[in-house]
């Protein structure tokens, strides 16, 4: 097979992302919108894109008998998930294959295994993986959940089974608010997973989260592309993600790659996915594999110079991997930071507006991931991701610098932001040591605080006002009129 | 503050360029009206330049309760005329699939509870008057 037109089942950043491969591979894309979504860049970048309609994501971008159709309709070779939405949905998939599409991404027993949270650590465990301590139990009744609880020990985490992306996922410090916490995670796995099964896990208390980029082919070749630290987080998910990860010795980063490589063979796994490990006190963790494309993609294509994408195509249309894995070097180090519509003085609550200005750059290996432009509303209905910026440089050290750089670049103006807040994070002290815990941004929250802003700067920033609707034409016009007038 | 003399360079790369001529540092400056306050970026400053978090800070104590977020109601747990201390949970709301608690920002009876269950509500908007 050769896949020559793929249809993108996703919005955003990531479908420019998939779009981009294409045109390199020469292949034609297809993308997918609803009604409202005209003015963003993903329904423009495409080859063709076709409208779903109105109404809730069940209705558009979880539909999947509507997506199916338009495969077909538009004879599409393959589909791209991208992450998020229908990436691990295993009806997805078989719906695809019986319609003679290729889905780019994992089998659909693949999917399953891994998608159940249980029974994937029940799998890491079978071939010698390390687990978390925690209960995975069928009975969901208030009684057994808290009585496991006392037995794991608090502090205990509290996750949707079908969860993912924090949602779902709640802590209780002790038994008096066990059974509160379990309420608030069991009606937001319900109302994001339509699951409200729920699963506990010992809380560490200062642990990293490290993962691993996979990626397998289906010649029996399973690789892996080394690790990302992805610590820094607020409400369980993720904002800065770097590779290397600053504490991995090369005998622990080896010891970890192996491990993630013996679940991907023993399970005959196709395609790209992740490995999530939490690492405390240098033990790690198996927490979950997912089985797609991970938002922080980039950082390992910065220190790989791999492009993930088009592995993904290359195997889904049953190549050979054109490489082996002494071929794979992590090379400098990278660092991901995600730019989110929301408020970090307020609890992080998300924020809405219009971008109004974007920014630029000059500066080299520095890569902005967005599916907005100018112009475009960030409104409540989707994420409130805004852009991926990813930097790369020789080190740690310079990456970090020219990530503060970058940032000071494209400050997404038109709402309130964590722009700012990210470049503090990055020139914390703690965070330049590498002492990045998931525990970080509650540990330092006053540290992280925002500073007060000079007079000086307000001044400048009150006459720069007076020249707003200058535009850059008025310049020269005037220039032109001071020559014509005879000054020189 | 050091003295300021400012004068107007011209635009680069879509943002102005503003020079103190006593010092002769220069800034590059991004700016963008946002519901009448000016959002700014100055070198590597990032603000706004009327806050509205001062108004909203102060009616966090004094006035009614407000959304903090737009969202969804997805949980009442008062109704008009209960009692309530300060820190009871009054209600849930949900954005992208996150919960957030609203919680009483003082003791007091419930005056009027401004919203229904399933409600969609705007940033700001009056959820719940506590007396």
């Amino acid at each position: 097979v050769v896949i020559k037109k793929i249809l993108i089942a996703n919005r955003g950043e990531i479908a420019i992302r998939v779009i981009n491969t294409c045109r390199l591979m020469g292949i034609k894309t297809v993308t997918i919108y609803s009604e409202g979504e005209e003015d963003l860049p993903h329904t423009k970048l495409s080859d063709f894109a076709v409208c779903l309609g109105t109404g809730a994501l069940r209705e558009t971008y979880l539909n999947i008998s509507k997506i199916v159709k338009i495969c077909l309709d538009q004879k599409v070779d393959a589909v791209h998930p991208g992450y998020g939405f229908l990436s691990e949905n295993a009806e997805f998939s078989s719906s695809l294959k019986a319609a003679g599409v290729i889905f780019i991404g994992p089998t659909a027993d693949n999917i399953k295994l891994m998608g159940d949270k249980i029974g994937s650590k029940k799998f890491a465990a079978s071939v010698g993986v390390p687990c978390i301590p925690g209960y995975h139990g069928e009975d969901q009744s208030l009684e057994k959940l808290r009585s496991e609880a006392k037995k794991i020990g608090y502090p205990v985490l509290i996750k949707a089974s079908a969860g993912g992306g924090g949602k779902g996922m709640k802590v209780a410090l002790n038994d008096a608010e066990f059974s509160g916490q379990l309420d608030s995670a069991k009606r937001e796995a319900k109302n994001s997973f339509g699951d409200d099964a729920i699963l506990l896990e010992k809380y560490l208390t200062g642990p990293r989260h490290i993962e691993i980029q996979m990626m397998s082919d289906s010649h029996g070749n399973h690789l892996h592309f080394f690790e990302r630290e992805c610590s820094i987080q607020r409400r369980h998910q993720k904002i800065i993600e770097e590779s290397p990860s600053p504490i991995l010795t090369p005998a622990m980063r080896e010891k970890m790659a192996n491990c993630a490589v013996k679940i991907t063979s023993q399970m005959n796994y196709l395609g790209a996915g992740t490995m999530e490990f939490i690492f405390q006190d240098n033990e790690f963790y198996f927490l979950e594999m997912n089985t797609r494309l991970q938002v922080e993609h980039p950082v390992t294509e910065m220190v790989t110079g791999v492009d993930l994408v088009r592995l993904q195509i290359l195997v889904a249309q049953k190549d050979k991997i054109p490489f082996t894995q002494k071929d794979i070097k992590q090379i400098g180090h990278a660092i991901e930071v995600r730019i989110y519509a929301e408020n970090p003085d307020a609890d992080f609550l998300p924020t809405t507006g219009t971008i109004k200005y974007l920014g630029e750059t000059k500066l080299s290996n520095v890569r902005l991931d967005t599916g907005y432009s100018e112009g475009n509303a960030i409104s409540i209905q989707f994420d409130p991701m805004i852009a991926k910026l990813i930097v790369w440089d020789e080190d740690r050290t310079r990456a970090i610098a020219k990530m503060q750089m970058a940032l000071n670049d494209y400050p997404f103006l038109g709402m309130i932001n964590n722009v700012d807040y990210l470049k503090r994070v990055l020139g914390h002290k703690s965070f330049i040591s590498g002492d990045t815990l998931t525990s970080f941004v509650v540990t330092h929250e006053k540290d992280l605080a925002p500073p007060i802003i000079p007079d000086e700067i307000k001044k400048v920033a009150e006459f720069a006002a007076k020249f707003m609707g200058q535009s850059n034409n008025k310049t020269s016009t005037s220039l032109w009129q001071e020559l014509g007038s005879g000054k020189l | 503050m050091s003295e300021l003399k400012l004068k107007y360079l011209g635009k680069i790369a879509g943002r102005t360029a503003i020079q103190n001529e006593i010092t002769k540092e220069i800034y590059r400056v991004a700016i963008v009206d946002v519901e009448g306050s000016k959002h700014v970026s100055i070198n590597n400053h990032n603000f706004f330049l009327q806050s509205t978090n001062t108004k909203k800070q102060k009616s966090e104590t004094n006035g009614p309760m407000i959304s903090p977020m737009p969202g969804k109601i997805i949980k009442i747990n008062v109704s008009k005329g209960d009692k309530v201390k300060k820190g009871d949970l009054l209600l849930v709301m949900e954005a992208m699939k996150m919960e957030h608690s609203i919680k009483a920002n003082r003791d007091g009876n419930v005056e009027d509870v401004a919203v229904k269950l399933g409600q969609q509500v705007n940033a700001n908007a009056e959820l719940i008057k506590i007396n």
